[in-house]
């Protein structure tokens, strides 16, 4: 492809002796949404960090603009935004004063950065809580915190790690529309997530992750149509039970299972509480 | 950009460290305290509230004037036994036992006064041991110089007595030179007999008649018997002159002697109990007046804080940076990790510098101690000594993974620094290598310096070597922190 703008090549990662990626070949078009999916454990997270220059490959070689990313480490700094699942700013300052301090960092001058930092905090939808303090924002509005810090220096790729993890339906098409958003500016876009109708619909390009190998690599249309299939979900399927294992959706259910049954619990009890709410009122 | 970086940085530092309010206030507060309670308590240059356990099988009237002296200033335990004396140590109810002899009086013991010292206790037990021998020593003087002065009155008796001895030698000398002279005198009549004979004999060639002759030869026969009759004398004669003027030669030594005995017995230098009993004088002066035992510590206490608060403050940073979210984001932006260590430590260094801003405002004008204070000086050793702690702290921090361990090294690590230092046992008790080693200890080296400072007012040629030492100490934690820091990347 000629719109290629980063490129893994014969990239293998280890962790000791553990080994996470072998020889993986991904290509990610420039201002596109690319998509890497799989299930848990498969190495999603280290492509990005990679990706983001933060982890070096034990093996092959990965470029950006047909440029090794070891060559200009600092440069290639200010080119990457990162996200990640958890989210990575300090709890303990405001809204304004996180973006600020990794403005500053990234060396953006102070008549720029308050500016910036406003039509950020604008466009995340958070300049009404920017005097906030991060600890004290709802979960919706962490992750958007969390885009706006990795957002702050203008990056040419946004890189996102399951950014709408541990969110609930709402939330989750809020990130999504930022998400679209972001990337309707022309910024390229690179995210994992574990859920499958969220990568169909955002996703201009999808990779599949399995076994420590790229297996896909292409647009999620494409994709349905070689595995002839009406969605993702049925296209995972079709893989896994190619290889011999559990269903996707039984594979990522194994990580969220214990997540599930709390949230099972939580809205329980949530259900209880407004039960005997709504009899007290009652009476 | 690197300096607005760390400014950045020390600015976001701040801001989390005083949104934590009590810890912040602890953290700059508890230094003073820490001085002003050490300064309040150590406020005296004596030991005091020091219980002695003491046992005798019988208390001498001596013994009794002993404890008596101690009651002045000691609290006074009598023990039953020799045992229990030694149990109060081991039970901390006393600090020193003393077991007396049951013979203790003015004319001596034949037993020695023991001491049982706790030398665990080993600043006590030698500050102590001190004091306590040291007052007993000075009884013991004073006994001792009653003893003396018996003797020397005694000697005083015996100088009267020689004088007058010297006298009667010198009338003996002088009845035995009259008589040598007397002696010498019978010797001139044994010429007049040889006269006497050789006239006789010229009368005898001259004369005819021979019954003249007869009464000459006779005469001379006379003469004769009497001159050997004298010369036999003379020699005894000579014999006893010779004896005599030996012996008068004898009474003059003797009489030189004696008058050197009276002359030496007659200084009154030499004469003196005191001077005999304790010849030499010592006065013991301080090199530094007026101070008490809160002016000498004070050195020590700063030097404990600038280690514990670099090491423990620097450490928390870094445990606390490494434990926020954000973390993983401050690497990943372009900003070199030299300049995160750098923004840290300055964070760090301005709070010890607070910290120690407040300490000497509460020690001039709480405790009104008055230190001719040497800012520059005392500044830079401070800077020094404060940035070998915090890089030592923060390289700590950065090395290990868990917190529980990185609180533990860096608690252990004070520890460690501070019992090879002055603080606790003079270093001079270390032995062998370990005590070169403990000289160049950061914490030892602080302590010199500041005791140069506040105490003796000495500037920085006085610290040099200190001030070398230290800035080596600060390259080395510096270039550990940067690798540790690189290395901890690789664990996220």
């Amino acid at each position: 492809m000629d719109d290629e703008l980063i490129q893994l090549k014969g990239v293998t990662k280890k962790f000791g002796n553990n080994r996470v990626l072998d020889s993986i070949n991904l290509s990610i078009p420039e201002g596109k949404i690319t998509g890497i999916i799989g299930a848990s454990g498969e190495g999603k997270s280290t492509i990005l960090k990679m990706i983001a220059s933060f982890y070096k490959p034990n093996k092959g070689n990965i470029f950006y603009s047909k440029r090794k990313l070891e060559k200009d480490i600092k440069n290639i700094k200010r080119i990457f935004g990162l996200s990640i699942e958890d989210g990575s700013f300090y709890e303990n300052l405001t809204v304004k004063e996180n973006l600020y301090y990794f403005a500053r960092l990234y060396g953006i001058k102070n008549k720029t950065l308050k500016k910036r930092a406003r039509i950020l905090m604008n466009f995340v939808g958070l300049y009404s809580a920017r005097d906030v303090l991060a600890k004290d924002l709802s979960l919706g509005m962490k992750k958007r915190l969390d885009i706006a810090c990795g957002y702050i220096h203008s990056p040419k790729v946004l890189i996102l790690d399951e950014p709408t993890a541990d969110l609930d339906p709402l939330l989750r098409k809020q990130i999504i529309h930022l998400v679209k958003k972001i990337n309707s500016y022309g910024t390229t876009v690179v995210f994992t997530t574990q859920l499958l109708e969220e990568a169909e619909k955002l996703c201009d390009k999808l990779a599949i992750l399995y076994n420590e190998k790229i297996i896909e690599e292409d647009e999620v249309e494409k994709i349905k149509s070689k595995y002839n299939s009406k969605d993702l979900n049925q296209v995972f399927n079709k893989i896994f039970s190619k290889k011999g294992r559990k269903t996707y959706q039984e594979s990522k259910d194994q990580k969220t299972k214990l997540e599930l049954k709390k949230k099972d619990e939580i809205e329980k009890i949530e259900e209880v509480v407004e039960k005997t709410l709504n009899k007290e009122d009652g009476n | 950009m690197g300096i607005r970086s760390i400014f950045n940085i020390i600015k976001k530092d701040f801001k989390i460290f005083g949104r934590s309010k009590i810890s912040a206030i602890l953290v700059l507060i508890i230094p003073l305290v820490v001085t002003l309670l050490a300064g309040m308590a150590f406020n005296s240059s004596n030991i005091s509230d020091v219980t002695i356990s003491t046992y005798s099988d019988s208390y001498t009237n001596l013994t009794e004037e002993i404890l008596l002296d101690f009651e002045k200033n000691y609290t006074i335990l009598r023990s039953n036994s020799v045992e229990e004396c030694i149990d109060s140590v081991k039970l901390t109810n006393s600090q020193i036992c003393i077991v007396f002899p049951n013979d203790l009086s003015s004319e001596g013991s034949e037993e020695d006064v023991v001491f049982h010292i706790d030398y665990s206790r080993i600043n006590l037990a030698y500050n102590l041991l001190h004091e306590i021998e040291g007052k007993i020593d000075r009884e013991a003087s004073d006994l001792g110089a009653v003893l003396v002065q018996n003797l020397i009155d005694s000697l005083n008796k015996i100088d009267e007595g020689l004088v007058e001895g010297v006298e009667s030698l010198e009338n003996i000398e002088g009845g035995l030179d009259s008589g040598i002279d007397e002696v010498r005198g019978i010797d001139i009549s044994l010429d007049e007999i040889d006269d006497a004979i050789s006239l006789l004999e010229d009368a005898r060639t001259t004369a005819n008649d021979s019954s003249a002759i007869s009464k000459i030869d006779s005469s001379i026969e006379v003469l004769k018997e009497l001159k050997e009759t004298s010369t036999s004398n003379s020699q005894s004669i000579e014999k006893i002159v010779e004896m005599n003027e030996g012996l008068s030669e004898d009474i003059v030594s003797l009489l030189t002697n004696l008058e050197g005995i009276l002359e030496e017995l007659n200084n009154e230098d030499t004469l003196e109990a005191k001077s005999i009993v304790s010849p030499i004088d010592i006065k013991i002066e301080s090199i530094k007046i007026d101070l008490n035992n809160r002016e000498y510590l004070l050195p020590t206490i700063l030097s404990i804080l600038v280690l514990f608060g670099g090491i423990l403050l620097s450490s928390t940073f870094v445990l606390k940076e490494k434990k926020t979210k954000a973390y993983f984001r401050n690497f990943m932006t372009p900003t070199k990790d030299v300049v995160f260590i750098l923004g840290t430590y300055f964070t760090c260094l301005l709070i010890i510098l607070i910290q120690f801003l407040l300490v000497f405002v509460g020690v001039r004008y709480i405790l009104d101690l008055n230190f001719v204070l040497m800012p520059l000086e005392l500044l830079v050793v401070l800077l020094l000594s404060a940035s070998v702690f915090i890089f030592l702290g923060m390289f700590i921090g950065y090395i290990f993974k868990s917190e529980e361990t990185t609180i533990f090294t860096a608690v252990l690590t004070s520890a460690v620094l501070m019992l090879f230092s002055n603080a606790i046992i003079p270093i001079e008790h270390i032995t062998g290598k370990l005590k070169d080693i403990a000289m160049f200890n950061p914490s030892v080296l602080t302590d010199i310096s500041f005791k140069k400072i506040l105490l003796f007012n000495f500037s920085f040629d006085a610290f040099l070597t200190e001030i070398y030492a230290l800035s080596g100490f600060i390259v080395f934690f510096f270039i550990l922190t940067y690798i540790s820091r690189r290395m901890n990347k690789r664990n996220l």
